[in-house]
C-alpha cells in the first residue's frame, strides 16, 4: 500500500482543501481513492497519489489532458494539485463521482442482453473518439474501468490514471501499461506511439466477454495477437452484426480495426 | 483527369523552365531547397496545363550541414517555417541575388535551426507554411515535417508537426498530405510491418480521417545509386503504399524514389514524384554540397531494363549487337529521333540534343519525364491487382534484359549496370508475398 497505516478522513480533509472526505473506496500500490463531496455539494472520488518514481510526473502530464476532455462518457475533473501528506509530495485529483457498479461487477451476475452491450461499445467508443481528438490514449479499457450509472449512463473512468493504482497493473520497461488479458498486441509488446486502435482492441474483449460470458482468449494474454477467438455467434446468440463488430475491434493488424470509434458506431445497430 | 488521380509529378529544381508542356507531366511539385521565397512568389509555372501543383517545405532538410551546402540553406532559410532570423527582400533596394547572398552571410550561426518541440512553437511555424501553400495555389497541401533518422523513433516529434498542421488547416479546402520523411537507416533492419516505425507510422496517420494521404520522403544515407538500392528500405516503400494506400485508402504519394516509383504504384501509392537531376530524383544530403567542376552527360533512361545509358557510348554499341529491341517500348516524343538514328546506322551525336556533352540533358530530361509520365499513366489506368501484376512483370522484364546486356558487355561495361533492377524486384516478390498477392 502507498500509504501505511492507510489515510484517516482527517488528514485528507487537511491535505486538500474545500471538500469532505466521506469514505474509502480503495487502496492500491500507488495510492487511495475515497468518495467525497466537493465544495459545490456534489460527490466526487478523491485520488492520492503517493510520491513514487515518476508517477507524479505522469498524472500531472495526463491530468493536463483531462482538463480539456469533454465527453458525456468521461466523467469530469473537477480539480487537481499537489500537496503533502506525512511530509511527502503528492498529487490529487477530484473527478466526478459515478453511483452505479462498473462492468466487471455486473458481469458477475452473468453476462449482458446484446442491446445493452451495444449501448457500452457505443458510449466507450464515444469516449475513445473524445480522448483520441487529444490524442490520449486510455491503454486500461477493461471491465473494471466501465461504470454503468443507475441512471443508465455508461463511464470509462481512470482515464490513465487508474493504472497508477491497480495492483494489477504491468509496468515494464516504463512503457507497458495495461491488465493483462486486456492488451492490444502492440500494447503487451510495448510498442510506442499506441493509437486509440489499442483502446478500441480493449473494448472489443470487453464487449466479447460482456455479451458472450467469457473471454475471448480465455483471459490469457499470450494468446492476443497469436490466435483468432473463436466466433462469438458460437458461444452466445447474438446478432451477426454485433458479433462482426466484436471481431472487427478483436483484429490482430491495427490497421485491420476500425479507424475511430464513430466507424465502430456505424458498424453497430441503431 | 481529376486532381487526385494525378500519378506522376516532376521534382522542380530552381529552373522551373526545364519542365515544360512537352514534358508532358501530370504534376509538377517545387522544392523549398531549390528556389528561395522571394522568387518562388514570383515565378510562373510552366508545365502547362497540369492537373497538380504541390510546394514541399522540406522541414525534413533542416538538418543540412551549413558549412558545405550554404546556398541550399540559405535559400530553405528565406521560408518562414524555418525558425532562422533572415533580412526581409526589399525588391527595390536590391537585387535577388545580393539579397541571398546577405542572407547567406549574415545566416551561417543560425543554423541548422532548432525545431521547436512544444505544439505552440510548432503550430505557428506549420501555419505559415500551409497559408504559403495556399497563397501559391497548390492542389494538395503538403504538412510538413522533421526527418526521421532514428531507427527506435517513437515519431513523436513528426507527429507533433503532423497535429498542428492539422489544427492549422482546419479551412483549408484542398486535400492534406502529411509528410513521412524517413532515412533509410531506419528501414534497413526490416521492410515489413514488424519494423515499428512502419507500424506506428501506419497505424498513427490512418488514425488522422481529417488526412487525404500521406507523402512519403525516404532520404538515402549513401549516394552510390540515383535510387533505393537496398532490399528492405524499397520493401519499406511498397509496404507504406500497400497499407496505407490501398488498406486505409489514403493518398500516397511516394518522392525521391527515382523509378522505383513505379513499383510503388504497383503496390498502391497513387502518385510518385522524381527528376532527372540528382537532387531532383533523390533525398541525399551531400548532393547539396556545393562543387565546382564539369555537368552531366546526357542519359537516355529504359524503362525496358531499368537503367540508364549514354545515347552514344551505350545505345550505338546495344545497337550494334542489334539489341535495341529491348528499348523499343522506351519510345517518347523526345527520344524517338535518338532511336530512329540509331536504327537509321547513325551515330547519338548526329542528333540535335542527344549528343554526348555535357550540360546537353534538355531532351534527355525531356524523355524521362515523358517516359515515366507514360508509365504512371498506364498503370493508373489498370485495376489494382493488374497494377501489381503488371509491376512484377515489368521488374522480371527488366531484369532479365539489363542482366543480359550486363552480360554482353561485362568487358566494357555499359554506363549502369542493371544490378539495382535486381534488389527491386526481390523487394517487390518480398511485398507480393508478404500480402499474398504473389
Amino acid at each position: 500500500m502507498a500509504f501505511d497505516p492507510p489515510l484517516t478522513q482527517d488528514e485528507i480533509e487537511a491535505a486538500v482543501g474545500g471538500l469532505r472526505a466521506i469514505r474509502s473506496l480503495g487502496e492500491g500500490g500507488q495510492g487511495c481513492v475515497w468518495l467525497a463531496e466537493a465544495s459545490n455539494g456534489n460527490p466526487a472520488a478523491l485520488k492520492v497519489y503517493a510520491r513514487k518514481d515518476n508517477v507524479q510526473i505522469r498524472v500531472e502530464r495526463e491530468v493536463e489532458a483531462l482538463g480539456d476532455l469533454r465527453c458525456d462518457s468521461i466523467v469530469e475533473l473537477v480539480d487537481w494539485g499537489r500537496t503533502q501528506i506525512r511530509g511527502e509530495d503528492c498529487v490529487y485529483t477530484l473527478t466526478g463521482y459515478i453511483d452505479g457498479p462498473n462492468l466487471h461487477e455486473l458481469l458477475g451476475a452473468g453476462q449482458l442482453a446484446e442491446s445493452r452491450v451495444v449501448r457500452v461499445c457505443q458510449r466507450i467508443a464515444q469516449a475513445i473518439d473524445a480522448m483520441w481528438a487529444l490524442r490520449i490514449v486510455h491503454r486500461d479499457v477493461k471491465p473494471e474501468n466501465i461504470v454503468v450509472a443507475r441512471d443508465g449512463g455508461v463511464f470509462l473512468i481512470d482515464l490513465g490514471i487508474a493504472k497508477h493504482l491497480d495492483k494489477t497493473t504491468l509496468t515494464l520497461y516504463g512503457r507497458v501499461w495495461g491488465t493483462p488479458g486486456y492488451m492490444s498486441p502492440e500494447q503487451m509488446a510495448g510498442r510506442p506511439g499506441l493509437t486509440l486502435r489499442s483502446d478500441l482492441f480493449s473494448l472489443g474483449i470487453v464487449a466479447y466477454e460482456a455479451v458472450s460470458g467469457s473471454h475471448p482468449f480465455g483471459g490469457r494474454q499470450d494468446l492476443i495477437g497469436r490466435v483468432d477467438p473463436p466466433d462469438v455467434r458460437d458461444r452466445c446468440g447474438v446478432s451477426a452484426r454485433v458479433g462482426s463488430s466484436i471481431h472487427w475491434l478483436l483484429k490482430a493488424r491495427p490497421v485491420d480495426r476500425p479507424s475511430s470509434g464513430a466507424a465502430l458506431i456505424a458498424a453497430l445497430p441503431g | 483527369m481529376r486532381k487526385e488521380d494525378s500519378v506522376f509529378c516532376a521534382n522542380l529544381g530552381y529552373r522551373w523552365g526545364d519542365v515544360g508542356p512537352d514534358s508532358d507531366v501530370d504534376g509538377v511539385l517545387c522544392m523549398a531547397s531549390a528556389i528561395d521565397m522571394a522568387s518562388a512568389v514570383r515565378r510562373d509555372l510552366q508545365a502547362g496545363d497540369v492537373s497538380a501543383v504541390l510546394f514541399d517545405p522540406q522541414v525534413y532538410m533542416a538538418g543540412l550541414p551549413f558549412e558545405d551546402s550554404e546556398k541550399t540553406c540559405a535559400r530553405l532559410a528565406t521560408y518562414p517555417w524555418f525558425p532562422v532570423e533572415v533580412a526581409d527582400y526589399e525588391s527595390g533596394e536590391m537585387t535577388r541575388r545580393d539579397w541571398l547572398g546577405e542572407v547567406t552571410s549574415e545566416m551561417g550561426a543560425e543554423w541548422p535551426p532548432a525545431l521547436p518541440t512544444t505544439e505552440e512553437g510548432t503550430l505557428a511555424l506549420v501555419r505559415s507554411a500551409i497559408d504559403f501553400q495556399s497563397d501559391f495555389g497548390v492542389t494538395h497541401v503538403i504538412l510538413p515535417a522533421p526527418l526521421i533518422s532514428e531507427p527506435d523513433s517513437d515519431l513523436a516529434e513528426a507527429l507533433l508537426w503532423v497535429d498542428a498542421g492539422l489544427e492549422a488547416s482546419q479551412d483549408v479546402k484542398t486535400p492534406i498530405l502529411a509528410t513521412l520523411a524517413v532515412s533509410d537507416v531506419c528501414l534497413l533492419r526490416d521492410g515489413s510491418e514488424a519494423n515499428p516505425i512502419l507500424s506506428i507510422a501506419v497505424d498513427q496517420l490512418s488514425a488522422r480521417p481529417e488526412l487525404s494521404g500521406v507523402y512519403v520522403v525516404l532520404e538515402q544515407s549513401r549516394g552510390e545509386f540515383r535510387g533505393p538500392i537496398h532490399r528492405q528500405v524499397c520493401r519499406s516503400l511498397l509496404t507504406l503504399s500497400h497499407v496505407l494506400g490501398e488498406e486505409c485508402r489514403l493518398h500516397v504519394f511516394v518522392n525521391f524514389a527515382a523509378e522505383f516509383g513505379l513499383a510503388c504504384l504497383g503496390a498502391g501509392a497513387k502518385s510518385f514524384a522524381s527528376g532527372y537531376e540528382n537532387k531532383c530524383r533523390r533525398l541525399h544530403l551531400p548532393d547539396f554540397v556545393q562543387r565546382g567542376g564539369g555537368g552531366a552527360f546526357p542519359r537516355f533512361v529504359s524503362l525496358g531494363c531499368l537503367c540508364e545509358y549514354l545515347p552514344g557510348t551505350d545505345l550505338e554499341r546495344i545497337r550494334d549487337r542489334r539489341l535495341l529491341r529491348l528499348l523499343q517500348n522506351d519510345r517518347t516524343l523526345a527520344g524517338a529521333p535518338l532511336l530512329d538514328a540509331l536504327q537509321a546506322g547513325r551515330s547519338a551525336d548526329n542528333v540535335v540534343g542527344w549528343r554526348e556533352s555535357r550540360n546537353n540533358v534538355a531532351e534527355a530530361r525531356r524523355h524521362y519525364l515523358q517516359r515515366l509520365s507514360a508509365a504512371a499513366r498506364q498503370l493508373a489506368s489498370m485495376e489494382a491487382a493488374d497494377r501489381a501484376r503488371i509491376v512484377y512483370q515489368l521488374l522480371q522484364d527488366a531484369e532479365r534484359d539489363s542482366a543480359y546486356l550486363d552480360s554482353i558487355f561485362q568487358g566494357d561495361p555499359l554506363w549502369e549496370s542493371g544490378t539495382h533492377v535486381g534488389v527491386w524486384r526481390a523487394a517487390y516478390e518480398d511485398f507480393l508475398g508478404s500480402y499474398d498477392l504473389a
